[in-house]
């Protein structure tokens, strides 16, 4: 078995390690962003990983005079144009691509959209002419002048025109500078994408390095930002994270391991299943997703922190004498539960659609299992034999006493919580952040950053964009270029103020087409020009020029891509013409939208195209609602598959209630705690307490424990005190990183770790055996809740008087609760109940009868009779007022050797809405009439019809009284059926039930016999015939005189 | 006329009606002089033209550096400097434009010289442009060449000549052989 195990491990760990070395490792931004369901969100993402937006590197210069500021702005730009790294760089200094602006000329006649057949006539020339004599005696004459004799009709001051509105930063020292004076600025487009990482750090060096030969003595400073300088200091963020904290962890939970063993050996031992967790992890990642992003490898660090636990509790339950197999086998049902609800924790992640935290729910659940596998039966293969490492001799005495007196700190606690959950109620800014980025990975210093220098520049924040799609390239142009139109009839009516189109620089074949048409034939142009010209003062021959060009441009070979390479339009054009799987699409950005609503009507309107708008800001605010509300979703459903799992498994809501209620309290407190300092809640944060409740899980089940010798529960509360440390500090380092991802879930699950086990010790539910004892009396729960839910209301209204409605709903609806668990008898939330015997008397194969509303003169003594023949004992619960008026029958019961307990004075059906003082009177009176009357004072309670109010367990606790309800009823008082009577107390009757049933006359039959004489033959008979024996209640929980 | 003063002036300054000057001393005069609205008739001589065009409109001056002028005939339209600021506005198409001067170098070009002589501004003038001075304080000629690119590629010399403190007369030779001539009356001068 040992050799077996020996070689599964080696051969797993083998796989996992040829596995991991086949592996990519990426810190690609976008794993955070979704797997996008609509075109919209799809658009988004493929702009940011690799849009015209995101090979922008935004430069700053400062900390010098302006001239020298300019000098080195000129200096920097040269030589960053003359890198193969960069499509263009612009610095307001006017060397813009000479490429450019040569195409442009060129092909001016086949881009200009007003080239038609009317502006080449006689009149459309005409026109023109008229008019440039007028612009020639204007103050732009001067320019017009100049490109005059080639291009009268104005091609080129068509096409430039709509690039104008684009916003221009100020200008000093013929470079651009922001408006104080302070920085100079430049704009660098890369060639490379923004998705591709490498490259941009290839970039982002180049620009570094120039800068140093442009302006290294001078003091002067070098800016940057840009969605890939983010990218780049991103992904170094996370590698430094990565290497720094798994360095860390390791040393500090080595250093504690050290302390906790004194033993070098057992370090070593307890950090295999977390190595062979981690690389089960990695390599489960790397299968399911094929690559590992770098933010998963950090949250790796928690896996140090967790996986070491179990060979903590491994390590502190081998006692010399007590081989591992056999720790093993005590700790092994509460050890593999505590697993599973840290997997159902995790899951929730691995559902979201995000590709990231899928990665990090897989790494989890997989890391877990593994080590805890490999604790399960690798670790006992290799302890050599009488391997007991003992826990350090100081723990278990501060541990054992920590934990005596946690649970004063009880009111405190629960007074604490209260006030939280008030607070966060109360809450007046926003708790959870309402947008995309705060999903970033960026720091929000770079953010800051970018903001300015995009600020200065005028770069157009791209918000809104027109979607043209489309099956092939040319639908596609024509679409944008129906598109454009509209839009440029829009600028003219101020609905925007600029756009761009892939078709400006790129029109598609059937519009060069009819342009190079609408050119006439050169003898027919010339005739045209000289009609045209007739009468004007033009020189003759001046036109000769345009004449030549026009001529050529009949004969140009019609634009393509081929055409626009080598120059920056042909980068643009790229960017904003793209092809899918799908077909093809064309982006067309907006620019200073004025009218989004009536833009997105008549882009809708345009007539033979799909066009949409789209709102990109709107998308991703959308995108990150979607994400929350599947985050709430998972994480409730992933807390409710944890409770019912603890349901099943526990099979006792009062044991869950136990087990749930601390992490609860953790929760609200976490929360409550963040708010406070100020961070507004992320997903990321709702990740994090789902796993506080996952994590948190495994200690207080240990509490739930409650079969412990003394000094075994001494070697639980170490082993769970250092492994919530173990586990603090790898999540509590990962609060220190600049990876927002890792710090929400490091800062809320270290610190929700340590609370939860602080107050499952707390809040540890203590059973002292006799519960007669009032000083360990302690509310119910259903009593603590409300009443802290009173006091949270009350705290609220004093904060936020506005929400009284929601106050009082609460209010309302925790009554409602109560009344609901009054109307419940053999509940457990409104106090203790016992409504069956104690195991050991279902051991002893006994069952308890019950008798209520007597002693009554007409039954009871028949009743006695009955018991006699069958030699069963009984208990009465007697009302006081009926013993007053039937002593004698009291004292009969009691001489019989049966028990008789207190079922109030009065058995009045208002005693569940009694007040305290009342419901005291009643229980002290019936108690000691009854006192009086048989020499022991009864030491059970029934409340009448078994409606006990929420204030009743306070005062049975003062009298030392227990509640009793039942486990079978038969309804005797209200059903005159012998037969079913019976049969409901005695279906599936069993060791260890408490049947009721009442010794009076409810029913007779018609010959006057009571009823429930024939109910309790039956049933004796049935108890007998089933091998069951008949004790009092007293005799039954191991108190009072033997039957 | 103009043009006979012109060619006057080419023979030589006339006889001294009055003291020698100075540049710095014009110059400081000119700075005195506060706003002013004058208007101006332009005449614009091109070799693609067989015919001069011919606009006219309204020049507003405003200490120390501002220089409007609102053109009516033939067509409509502004040009405002203020500072480094150029609006152009195009009152036919219902346009109008903002930008930096220097970002017009065409335009800069033009308007440098006159605004700063306006404006009396001896250091902008000596940056921009040789200067050169003849004539006497009752009528004196300015003589500007342009020191750099890009202003050279588009003017060769402007010629500024006016009376005591008051401009008469600005006349642009640009590269190439076109010029235009803009007088202006009505200031006071």
């Amino acid at each position: 078995m040992t050799r077996w195990a020996l070689a599964g491990w080696l051969a797993f760990v083998t796989a996992c390690g040829a596995v991991i070395a086949r592996t990519e490792f990426s810190a690609d931004i976008s794993a955070f962003l979704p797997r996008s369901p609509t075109p919209g969100q799809r658009v988004l993402v493929e702009q940011l990983r690799d849009g015209v937006v995101s090979r922008l590197i935004l430069i700053g210069i400062e900390g010098a005079a302006p001239e020298a500021l300019a000098q080195a702005s000129k200096r920097l730009a040269a030589e960053l144009r003359r890198s193969e790294q960069f499509v263009s760089v612009a610095n307001g200094e006017d060397a813009g691509l000479p490429g450019d602006r040569e195409f442009v000329w060129r092909y001016r006649y086949l881009l200009s959209p007003a080239v038609t057949p009317g502006r080449f006539s006689a009149r459309g020339l005409r026109e023109r002419l008229e008019e440039n004599l007028q612009l020639l005696g204007s103050s732009t004459g001067p320019v017009v002048r100049r490109m005059l004799p080639r291009d009268p009709t104005g091609e080129l001051l068509e096409l430039i025109e709509p690039l104008e509105g684009q916003g221009r930063p100020a200008t000093r020292e013929g470079v651009w500078f922001a408006r104080d004076g302070a920085r100079a600025l430049l704009v660098a487009q890369s060639r490379a994408a923004g998705y591709d990482i490498d490259a941009q750090e290839r970039a982002l060096a180049a620009i570094r390095s120039a800068f140093e030969r442009a302006a290294g003595g001078s003091g002067a400073v070098l800016l940057l930002a840009g969605p890939g300088v983010f990218s780049v200091s991103a992904r170094a963020a996370i590698r430094g994270d990565v290497v720094l904290f798994s360095l860390i962890a390791s040393a500090l939970i080595a250093g504690l391991l050290f302390a906790l063993f004194r033993s070098p050996r057992a370090v070593g031992l307890a950090l295999l299943p977390v190595a062979t967790g981690a690389a089960a992890g990695v390599a489960a990642v790397s299968l399911g997703f094929g690559t590992v992003h770098g933010i998963t490898l950090g949250f790796g660090v928690t896996l140090i922190g967790e996986g070491v636990d179990y060979a903590i509790y491994l390590f502190t339950h081998s006692a010399p004498g007590v081989p591992p197999r056999a720790a093993l086998g005590r700790i092994w049902p509460t050890l593999r539960l505590g697993v599973l609800t840290s997997i159902l924790g995790f899951s929730a992640m691995l559902f979201s659609g995000f590709t990231g935290l899928a990665q990090l729910g897989l790494f989890s659940i997989s890391g877990l299992v593994v080590a805890v596998a490999a604790t399960r039966w690798v670790l006992p293969a290799l302890l050599p034999p009488g391997f007991a490492p003992k826990v350090a001799g100081a723990f278990v005495p501060a541990a054992m006493a920590l934990e005596g007196r946690a649970p004063r700190l009880r009111y405190p606690l629960l007074a604490a919580v209260t006030l939280a959950a008030a607070l966060l109620v109360a809450q007046r800014g926003p708790l959870w952040s309402e947008e995309l980025s705060s999903l970033s990975p960026v720091p929000r210093s770079d953010q800051l950053l970018d903001q300015r220098l995009r600020r200065d520049i005028g770069a157009p924040d791209v918000r809104y964009l027109v979607v043209v799609r489309e099956r092939d390239e040319e639908a596609v142009l024509q679409g944008a270029e129906a598109v454009a139109a509209a839009l440029r009839s829009a600028v003219r009516r101020g609905l925007l103020e600029g756009y761009d189109s892939p078709s400006t620089w790129l029109p598609s074949r059937a519009a060069q087409a009819a342009r190079q048409a609408a050119l006439p034939a050169p003898g027919t142009l010339r005739k045209n020009l000289a009609q045209a010209q007739r009468g004007l003062p033009y020189r003759a021959g001046t036109f000769e020029p345009f004449l030549e060009d026009a001529a050529a441009a009949k004969k140009l070979p019609l634009i393509d891509h081929a055409a626009l390479r080598g120059t920056g339009l042909a980068l643009k054009v790229e960017t904003l013409l793209v092809r899918r799987e799908d077909g093809w699409r064309a982006l067309l950005p907006l620019r200073g939208v004025v009218d989004a609503a009536e833009l997105a009507r008549e882009i809708g309107a345009v007539a033979g195209t799909q066009a949409a708008l789209l709102d990109l800001k709107r998308e991703s605010d959308e995108l990150y609602g979607g994400y929350r509300r599947e985050a709430v979703v998972y994480s409730l459903a992933g807390a409710a598959a944890i409770i019912t799992l603890l349901l099943v498994t526990l099979r006792s809501p009062r044991r869950v209630y136990d087990a749930v209620a601390p992490l609860a309290a953790a929760v609200v407190v976490v929360t409550c705690l963040l708010a406070l300092v100020g961070h507004t809640l992320s997903i990321f944060h709702l990740v994090g307490l789902l796993l506080v409740v996952a994590v948190g899980s495994n200690y207080s089940l240990f509490f739930d424990r409650q079969a412990l010798s003394g000094g075994d529960r001494g070697r639980t509360l170490v082993s769970l005190i250092f492994a919530a440390v173990t586990t603090m500090v790898g999540f509590g380092l990962l609060s220190f990183s600049s990876v927002p991802v890792l710090k929400a879930i490091g800062s809320t699950v270290g610190l929700g770790a340590l609370l939860a086990l602080s107050f499952s010790a707390i809040l540890q539910r203590r059973d002292t055996g006799a519960a007669g004892d009032a000083r360990a009396w302690r509310p119910a729960p259903a009593l603590e809740l409300t009443l802290m839910l009173h006091a949270a209301g009350a705290l609220v209204l004093v904060l936020r008087p506005e929400l009284w409605p929601w106050v009082l709903a609460a209010v309302a609806a925790n009554h409602l609760l109560l009344a609901a668990a009054v109307l419940w008898p053999r509940g457990q939330a409104l106090g203790p109940n016992l409504n069956r015997l104690p195991a050991p008397a279902a051991g002893r194969n006994e069952v308890c009868l019950t008798f209520d509303d007597g002693p009554d003169p007409d039954v009871t003594p028949r009743v006695l009779d009955l018991l006699d023949r069958h030699q069963a004992k009984a208990s009465f619960f007697c009302v006081g007022e009926q013993a007053q008026s039937c002593p004698h029958l009291v004292k009969e019961i009691a001489r019989r050797g049966h028990s008789v307990e207190n079922h109030s004075q009065r058995h009045s059906p208002a005693f569940a809405f009694y007040g305290p003082w009342r419901l005291k009177r009643e229980v002290e009176a019936a108690q000691s009439v009854i006192a009086g009357l048989t020499s022991r004072p009864p030491a059970f309670f029934r409340a009448p019809a078994g409606f006990r109010g929420p204030l009743l367990d306070p005062v049975l606790a003062r009298c030392g009284l227990r509640y009793v309800s039942w486990t079978r009823r038969g309804f005797d008082a209200v059903d005159g059926d012998v037969q079913r009577v019976a049969a409901r107390l005695t279906r599936d009757l069993a060791a260890g039930d408490v049947l009721v049933l009442h010794d009076r006359a409810y029913r007779r039959w018609p010959a006057g016999e009571p009823a429930v004489l024939a109910v309790l033959a039956a049933v004796l008979e049935r108890i007998a015939a089933a091998g069951l024996r008949c004790v009092s209640l007293p005799a039954a929980c191991g108190r009072g005189p033997a039957a | 006329m103009l043009a006979a003063l012109m060619a006057a002036a080419a023979f030589g300054p006339p006889p001294a009606a009055g003291a020698e000057l100075d540049v710095e001393t014009l110059m400081r005069s000119l700075a005195q002089v506060g706003s002013h609205t004058a208007s101006f008739v332009e005449r614009k001589h091109l070799a693609i033209l067989n015919a001069p065009l011919e606009s006219s409109g309204t020049l507003v001056y405003t200490a120390p550096g501002r220089l409007e002028k609102h053109t009516l005939v033939p067509r409509a339209e502004s040009l405002v400097l203020d500072g480094d600021r150029l609006t152009l506005e195009d009152k036919g198409r219902d346009q109008k434009r903002t930008f930096a001067l220097q970002e017009q170098p065409v335009i800069q070009a033009f308007v440098e010289g006159v605004r700063s002589t306006l404006a009396g501004d001896l250091a902008t003038l000596s940056r921009f442009y040789q200067v050169a001075l003849d004539g006497n304080e009752r009528r004196w000629r300015l003589l500007l060449r342009p020191r750099e690119q890009p202003m050279q590629d588009f003017v060769s010399e402007i010629r500024i000549s006016g009376s005591r403190d008051r401009i008469r007369a600005i006349e642009i030779v640009e590269t190439g052989g076109d010029r235009s001539v803009m007088t202006i009356t009505g200031n006071g001068a």
